[in-house]
């Protein structure tokens, strides 16, 4: 099905479109959720993912069951991590150092969590930008260090320390929400 | 260490965890169908656009590609004007080509074996002189013009004189002159060479050696390797606001919320060459850069504006000759540039930032003589602008590593007669 949806696709048929919004939008929009950290931005870069999966179809190439819906991803994942590196040309305020002790780590990694699905992706979508980003190809995507630090041109020292940063600050806030609720 | 590998092991199950609980979520959740339709409404709607890919790599119109095509048609056409017309001609100087071919056949040389195939040889109009008469060398007049002697010259045949003791004396008939061939003399290397000084003073070429020093003028293009992304209603990341007319300290421009439509940057430069050694030179001028901007969405929803930035600048440089030949030149470079934003506005507003903006460069340019001292030359070159550490959005951010089509004139300096 996969195979002939991008034929579809590659024909320049709309219908073919469609499908692949009904098929993996949901899906795709709460990944974008998830680097970009917020809802109105998350829909604006799907919008463009869409599009450019319409536009750079030809680019697509079969190799076997499930590559279609991973080139999606992909292109979602690489138009979000563009948008990140725009966004850091653009200086802000300066995020601020954030020592977390590594015990909420593991005490997270062995209580239970009392979270539920939409609430984890609203604490991931939280983290400082830089911190999200790292967190996100390494947990999600399962980049390497070495991987992340060529997509956002940061140092692999940098992705290490901003990966621990963000896994302490979540585990904090887990455990905050256990507690709290 | 042991608390180091219980760190690591409970990161990974950290790591599993988030990714169950990720995995297990239903993202179908995460929206309503109005929100999912109203995505699909947006997407719809641009999609005609998205349909028409554009067919360049470059963020160049066709408009602008015309202009430029327009100003070389145009200079290659006067510069084709002034040389037929000799209005760039210099007087020291003699249209007339300096390079001919001759053909010395053996039957010409005496001292040449008959079995000698034929031989051709492109010489200078002197030498072809030298190698055909019998008296050198001969110091020419100053009346003498190419084409003249050239007739002189060019008969490799001279009539014989009548002798005083010849038939006519005798009582017989008169027999038509004879002719025989002229006996060329073979030159030395010395004797060409003042052969060629002696040509170079009759066409009045005095040796004026040419100056390290040139100046150019050039204007460019930048174009990237992307390919045109449809427009975004996208707001920016951003939420700092420019410093600017704000009542209560901040801009009344919604500057991050805006979407920009960046055009190629134009670069008009003048600069200085001075040939050093080895075929390196050395290149310094200024410069100054033009962006402009299409801004949308700025005060409203449909407000369209232009956002406008002049640079003045400086760049330093290199030059290797990789090739030179026939007036042709071949070379590689690098440079840098540092320039400073002069102006930065949208409409009547000042953005208020003034970044610095640096520049590196690699090129290879090509180079062609169209009159003695004038070249035209064009420069492709890849370029690359470091993001500056203000808010102003530009070209230079959006496509930091872009391709730059540079062209202009260089006019070669002539030195003093020494």
């Amino acid at each position: 099905m996969e195979r002939t949806l991008s034929d579809r696709l590659k024909r320049g048929e709309q219908s073919a479109l469609a499908e692949v919004y009904h098929l993996w939008g949901d899906k795709l929009f709460a990944l974008l959720l998830r680097y970009v950290g917020d809802r109105d931005r998350a829909a604006d870069l799907l919008q463009d993912c869409m599009l450019k999966i319409y536009r750079e179809c030809h680019r697509f190439h079969w190799r076997g069951a499930g590559s279609l819906e991973a080139w999606v991803t992909r292109v979602c994942v690489n138009a979000a991590l563009s948008r990140l590196r725009a966004d850091s040309r653009h200086p802000r305020t300066s995020l601020e150092e954030i020592e977390i002790p590594a015990e909420y780590v593991e005490e997270a990694s062995e209580t239970a969590w009392n979270i539920d699905y939409e609430t984890l992706l609203g604490l991931i979508a939280a983290l400082p930008n830089g911190y999200r980003a790292v967190f996100n190809l390494f947990v999600f995507e399962q980049y390497s260090h070495n991987d992340i630090a060529k997509a956002l041109g940061i140092s692999v020292r940098t992705s290490q320390s901003q990966l621990l940063r963000a896994r302490r600050l979540l585990a904090k806030w887990i455990q905050e929400y256990n507690t709290h609720g | 260490m042991d608390k180091q590998k219980k760190h690591i092991g409970s990161d990974s199950t950290f790591d599993e965890r988030l990714r169950e609980l990720s995995a297990s979520g239903d993202p179908a959740s995460l929206r309503s169908p109005e929100e999912r339709e109203a995505l699909w409404a947006g997407i719809l709607r641009d999609l005609p656009q998205a349909a028409a890919p554009s067919s360049s790599i470059w963020r160049i119109t066709w408009r602008q590609a015309l202009g430029v095509a327009a100003v070389f048609a145009l200079m290659l056409f006067g510069a084709y004007q002034f040389r037929h017309f000799g209005i760039f001609t210099s007087p020291q100087t003699d249209p007339i080509a300096d390079v001919y071919q001759i053909q010395i056949t053996p039957d010409d040389i005496d001292i040449v074996e008959s079995s000698l195939p034929v031989q051709t040889e492109e010489l200078h109009s002197p030498v072809k002189r030298a190698s055909l008469s019998t008296d050198l060398p001969v110091q020419p007049e100053k009346t003498d013009t190419p084409f003249s002697r050239k007739e002189e010259v060019s008969d490799s045949t001279i009539a014989e004189p009548i002798p005083a003791s010849s038939d006519t004396e005798r009582g017989d008939s008169p027999t038509p002159p004879q002719e025989r061939k002229a006996e060329p003399t073979i030159i030395g290397p010395q004797q060409r060479e003042q052969e060629k000084k002696l040509f170079a003073e009759d066409r009045h070429i005095a040796e004026v050696p040419e100056s390290r020093l040139a100046v150019s003028a050039q204007g460019s293009a930048l174009g990237n390797f992307s390919r045109r992304q449809p427009v975004s209603p996208a707001m920016s990341l951003l939420n700092a606001r420019v410093p600017g007319k704000g009542s209560n300290g901040t801009s009344e421009l919604a500057y991050d919320y805006a979407t920009f439509r960046h055009s190629p940057p134009l670069r008009f430069s003048l600069g200085a060459s001075y040939d050093i050694a080895h075929g390196f030179s050395a290149i310094a001028g200024i410069n100054y850069s033009y962006l402009v901007s299409g801004v949308e969405g700025l005060r409203s929803v449909n407000s369209k504006a232009l956002q406008e930035v002049h640079y003045l600048g400086v760049h330093v440089g290199g030059h290797y000759n990789m090739l030179n030949h026939a007036g042709f030149r071949l070379y590689s470079g690098i440079a840098v540039s540092l320039e400073k934003a002069i102006s930065a506005k949208i409409k009547e507003y000042n953005i208020g930032v003034y970044p610095w903006q640096f520049e590196v460069m690699g090129l290879v340019g090509a180079s062609y003589e169209l009159v003695p001292h004038i070249a035209l030359f064009i420069e492709p070159a890849l370029t690359y602008h470091p993001a500056d550490k203000t808010p102003l959005k530009s070209y230079y951010k959006e496509n930091p590593i872009g391709l730059s089509i540079g062209m202009g004139l260089r006019f070669r300096i002539n030195a003093s007669k020494p």
